[in-house]
């Protein structure tokens, strides 16, 4: 009996069907190729014959552009954990439907983890508000960095001290 | 005047056919893609042929959309085999798809027949 799958498979191979879809219609297709074989062999056709007519009834660039049209035939494959994939716009898509289903699959985690991303961005808004005012941001008069602070000192300075600065 | 794109028209009107016959046959129990071949070349006479190249497709499509479900079968001493089943959308589509078709063929043969009515 020919190799119907192999027949078969060779077609199926410029699609990107997964591996497991593409054995299911390599499968299917090759049971149709030897149903119609043996079909023709009960109807007084010799085996080669036989699969020559199934052969030449089977047209592959047909089925190829065909399948080619379907949802199937463009399968992505997920990259191993740690393996950098090519960077496509279609590869975002697929990640963010992944994203969005999962987070619906638990809600309760979700919930959870929105409260704890609105409650940390609050707190960290609301901390950076403070040092930017109080550290980054100048005075709010001209030239501030002239600015000096005069402080006086009831007390007399101890006796024997060293005085460090003289201003005349 | 555009002209109407008769190649189109024939496109349109063979695809929506073979849809058709497809979910007609399956409406009455679920079948293997060899036999919806052989049952629409048989009830048409010889005059519908579907091959392997363009039966397949079409299953997988309205698989797609959901109009028909199909699954491996194994039975006691055969190979297994994958059968199609019409789902409750596919039933809903073959009864538009029906009543479109009827009164799609009965414009037509009012148009084409009229004069010698």
């Amino acid at each position: 009996m020919p190799d119907w799958k192999s027949h078969i498979r060779s077609r199926l191979a410029s699609l990107r069907l997964s591996p497991a879809r593409e054995s299911e219609i390599a499968e299917e297709l090759a049971q149709h190729l030897e149903d119609r074989w043996r079909e023709l062999i009960a109807g007084g056709a010799t085996p080669e014959d036989a699969a020559h007519t199934a052969r030449t009834e089977f047209n592959g660039a047909r089925l190829e552009a065909l399948l080619g049209t379907l949802r199937q035939a463009h399968w992505h494959e997920l990259p191993a954990p740690g393996r950098s994939r090519a960077f496509s716009f279609d590869s975002i898509l697929i990640d963010l439907r992944h994203a969005i289903r999962a987070l619906r699959a638990t809600p309760s985690f979700t919930i959870g983890a929105l409260l704890v991303l609105a409650l940390g961005t609050g707190a960290t808004t609301a901390i950076f508000s403070v040092v930017d005012a109080v550290a980054f941001r100048p005075l709010p008069f001209p030239d501030p960095d002239r600015l000096v602070a005069v402080g006086m000192r009831a007390n007399p300075p101890v006796a024997g001290a060293r005085a460090f600065l003289t201003c005349t | 005047m555009t002209d109407i794109d008769l190649s189109a028209l024939d496109r349109e009107l063979k695809k929506g056919a073979a849809e058709l016959l497809l979910l007609s046959v399956l409406e009455a129990r679920p079948r293997h893609g060899y036999e919806l071949g052989k049952l629409i070349e048989a009830q048409s006479g010889g005059r519908l042929v579907f091959h392997l190249d363009s039966l397949y497709p079409l299953l997988y499509r309205l698989e797609e959309r959901g109009w028909i479900k199909g699954a491996w079968v194994e039975k006691a001493g055969e190979r297994r085999r994958r059968f199609y089943r019409l789902t409750p959308t596919g039933q809903r589509v073959l009864a538009r798809q029906r009543q479109t078709w009827d009164e799609f063929v009965e414009a037509v043969r009012l148009v084409t027949r009229g004069e010698h009515a």
